[in-house]
């Protein structure tokens, strides 16, 4: 019976030397991003992790393994300057080329279609996960700068204090 | 304290018991004493001078009655103890003058107590002033590794900030303690640190000539910015950066204060090298705190409200923010357990641009974020960034502030005097050159470009030809740039695309360049620099930095540049043609070619752990190990492009 699950990571272990390749070269031609910057090699052992977690996550029901992996991905890279945007749009490049492996290697046929429906939702999942804990981690930052922006703020109030009384407003 | 209260000064509380029995030392009246016993840091004519401004006559003697007690992470000082002895000098002519200076210095009364003890010279018994250590009040110094250099540091500070007080108070009216005072230290960094050094190159410094730098140092202003609409359009970048640099600093001072142990390095290299790091590696890892500390605090924008003081306020705050006990011990055990000091000098420089290679000749606006720097020198960044040996490398000849230009940010670690270009080696330790590096490409947070790599050598070790051009190619292989083009080509991009090329001298591989350690030019070194590897995020420099190390040991080959007597020109020549040839079509290296390599720089590596100890010979090894696999890797790398060429209908190289 046809499974599209075990297909699609059949296929995608079938040629995941064709797709990693494919990401890597794609990733160093991003111009302006982190992805420009960085070497082949070094793509190539980020891109394996994630193809790895992709793999194991697509035979859980939940894609738990992938969504872990993208969550901690996330705050490493919100840590390391990269914006959302940035990171968004590598794993699109992955998405990307892992439709052309599939259209290139599955025949135009309806099993086509349940596996990029698959690709879609998990794809899906994982933008959107990315994009929480993006927010999440700005928000938990902020709250634990309360005490230094009142710092602040107490500064500059005694600053104005101190400006205002050195040039006191002229009546109108 | 006077004279009278010195001698009332009782037994310190550390004065053993068997010394607390003794009979008490004759103390004839205090005026009649005219010597002073020496045997730790003053017991050294230079540190005396430093101190004092004198240079006293003087004669060895014997302290009796005491005992020298010299803590392995500090200064010897010494206690009463019965029947011991101390070796020293005593000096003579010590005047009320100097004695102030001294008092001063030794924290008379709470570091230090001093009395009259009785020290034998020549034979002869006689009563001289001796400072005795208080043992709990210079704990909390040696528990922080404080040297003697450092408690001069700290004294000639103390001046220092005298004068600075005086500036502060015009630079920044606030009802906080110490803060204007910091704000001044901060936005005079580099003059003071110009000062101190001054002041050990000259053996001291009048006061007046302190007075009067301090004085002529101007504090930066913004008023200029909105007046200048093109400058205004980045204003935003160049103070976040402005801030940024200014947390760094405080940072760094503050893990020098605290953990001289770690950061202290001999005086032949770059005293910040490890402070920064350390600095970096605390700010790195919480980059999104520090982030949003900009961001809250509105010092991620120009705000034409605030001065540059405030900007400077800002970030002492989020600094102390950032800054906590326990995460400076995991940095300062991260720093130690990973410490891989070898023999070679080492230094580097890093070049940032958002434009890559067109940094030099871009047009105005073309980079949207920096505009390439152009208002660099304007905003003061130079100043700020001074301890990273931020500035604009045009590739112009000389680094000026007068003149504007557009070109990559280039950090120069150990370069500390940026105009009339003064530099000591940035570390002997090849981990933390990689760190470093590693760290300040996420801190500046603009596009890494490219890493000169610059060894040391021995001006007896002569140079070599090389043997086999190969070579080069197995480091091309570590520390190039090798990726396909917008058509698929592979290449190897730092020469193929012209960044190392130079119209008029070819390939620009590795040159011979002079390293000057003083402004006064006498002394200095010389370095074979590497010019070829890009600088990339997330990857390590170990294996390049061993490899290139190994290779200059063994084969210590001619430098492509700048070797004027180099014998070997034309086949340099030939040897540049090649080297483009391959970086255009590049090809797998020869397993012979790769093997002798490899043998070559285990060598270099097996020279230097035969000096250094088996254990760094063991990470050598280590080191080895990922050099061979990244070789290996990059030319199956090759290998397998060829293939999938031949296999494409379009093949057309």
């Amino acid at each position: 019976m046809f499974d599209p699950r075990k297909d699609l990571i059949a296929t995608i272990s079938q040629h995941k030397a064709e797709l990693i390749k494919n990401v890597c070269n794609r990733l160093q031609k991003l111009e302006r991003s982190h992805y420009e910057a960085i070497d082949f090699e070094r793509h190539q052992e980020r891109e394996e992790a994630m193809l790895h977690a992709l793999l194991k996550g697509m035979e859980e029901a939940d894609y738990f393994t992938f969504l872990d992996y993208i969550e901690k991905i996330a705050g490493k890279r919100s840590n390391e300057g990269y914006s959302l945007d940035e990171v968004q749009n590598a794993v699109t490049v992955f998405e990307e080329e892992l439709w052309h492996v599939l259209t290139k290697f599955v025949p135009i046929e309806p099993p086509l279609i349940d596996m990029l429906a698959i690709c879609n939702r998990v794809f899906g999942k994982a933008k959107d996960h990315l994009a929480r804990t993006y927010l999440k981690e700005a928000v938990e930052t902020q709250k634990e700068l309360d005490d230094l922006r009142k710092r602040f703020f107490i500064y500059q109030q005694e600053q104005k204090e101190i400006a205002d009384s050195a040039h006191p407003h002229e009546a109108y | 304290m006077t004279l009278a209260q010195a001698r009332q000064v009782g037994p310190s509380p550390f004065v053993s018991r068997k010394a607390e029995k003794s009979e008490p030392e004759t103390a004839p009246a205090a005026d009649t004493v005219d010597k002073l016993f020496v045997y730790g840091s003053l017991n050294n004519d230079y540190h005396f001078q430093l101190l004092t401004g004198r240079i006293l006559p003087s004669e060895m003697a014997l302290l009796l009655n005491h005992r020298k007690i010299s803590p392995a992470n500090g200064f010897p000082f010494a206690i009463s103890w019965q029947g011991s002895t101390i070796e020293g000098r005593v000096l003579f002519d010590i005047t009320p003058s100097i004695l102030e200076k001294l008092d001063d210095y030794e924290s008379e009364g709470d570091l230090y107590f001093r009395k009259i003890a009785q020290v034998r010279m020549g034979g002869e018994l006689h009563n001289a002033y001796v400072y005795v250590g208080n043992a709990q009040a210079l704990q909390h110094y040696f528990e922080r590794g404080y040297k003697e250099r450092d408690r001069i540091e700290e004294f000639v500070h103390k001046s220092v900030n005298h004068y600075l007080e005086e500036q502060a108070d015009r630079c920044l009216v606030v009802d906080q303690e110490k803060l204007p005072l910091k704000v001044t230290r901060e936005l005079l960094s580099e003059e003071i640190h110009g000062l101190m050094r001054q002041y050990f190159h000259d053996a001291g410094l009048p006061p007046f000539i302190i007075k009067h730098e301090i004085e002529k140092a101007n504090i930066p202003e913004l008023s200029w910015v909105t007046a200048n609409r093109k400058a205004l359009r980045y204003a935003d970048n160049y103070m976040t950066l402005a801030t940024k640099f200014m947390v760094f600093n405080q940072l760094e001072e503050r893990f020098r204060d605290e953990y001289r142990a770690h950061v202290t390095v001999s005086d032949s290299y770059y005293m910040h090298t490890i402070s920064a790091l350390m600095a970096l590696k605390l700010l790195v890892d919480q980059n999104q705190q520090f982030q949003s500390a900009l961001t809250q605090l509105g010092v991620n924008r120009f705000d034409p409200s605030f001065k540059y003081t405030d900007y400077a306020v800002a970030a002492i705050f989020i600094a102390e923010e950032l800054y906590t006990k326990p995460r400076a011990d995991e940095v300062a055990d991260w720093i130690q357990s990973n410490r891989r000091v070898g023999v070679s000098p080492l230094g580097a420089e890093l070049e940032f641009s958002n434009l890559g290679v067109r940094a030099i000749k871009a047009t105005e606006g073309e980079d949207p974020v920096y505009d390439s720097f152009y208002y660099f020198y304007q905003f003061d960044l130079m100043r700020r960034g001074w301890k990273l040996g931020a500035h604009i490398d045009d590739h112009g000849f000389l680094t000026s502030t007068d003149v504007h230009s557009r070109g990559f940010l280039e950090l120069a670690f150990g370069r500390y005097k940026l105009l009339g270009d003064v530099s000591k080696p940035a570390t002997q330790d090849p981990w933390i050159l990689a760190q470093i590096i590693n760290l300040a490409i996420l801190f500046i947070q603009v596009k890494p470009h490219s890493l000169h790599l610059s060894i040391e050598i021995a001006l007896d070790a002569p140079f070599k030809p090389l043997e086999d051009p190969e070579f080069f190619l197995c480091l091309l292989l570590l520390g190039g740039d090798l990726r396909e083009d917008q058509y698929g080509k592979l290449r190897e991009m730092r020469i193929f695309g012209g960044e190392i090329l130079h119209p008029d001298v070819g390939v620009c591989l590795s040159r011979l360049n002079r390293h000057h350690q003083d402004p006064d030019d006498r002394k200095w070194s010389t370095v074979v620099e590497y010019q070829f590897p890009r600088l990339k995020y997330d990857y390590d420099y170990q294996p390049l930095i061993m490899a290139l190390k190994g290779f200059q040991l063994e084969a210590n080959p001619y430098p492509l540049k700048d070797c004027r007597d180099c014998p070997h020109q034309d086949w340099h020549e030939e040897l540049e043609s090649s080297l483009m040839q391959w970086a255009t079509f590049p090809t797998p290296i020869s397993k012979s070619g790769l093997g002798k390599f490899l043998e070559i720089v285990e060598a270099g590596l097996d020279k230097e752990a035969a000096i250094i100890g088996p254990e760094y010979g063991r990470y050598a090894q280590r080191v080895l190990g990922r050099i061979e696999e990244q070789v290996k890797r990059r030319n199956q790398r090759i290998s397998e492009y060829h293939v999938r060429s031949k296999k494409r209908p379009d093949r057309n190289d």
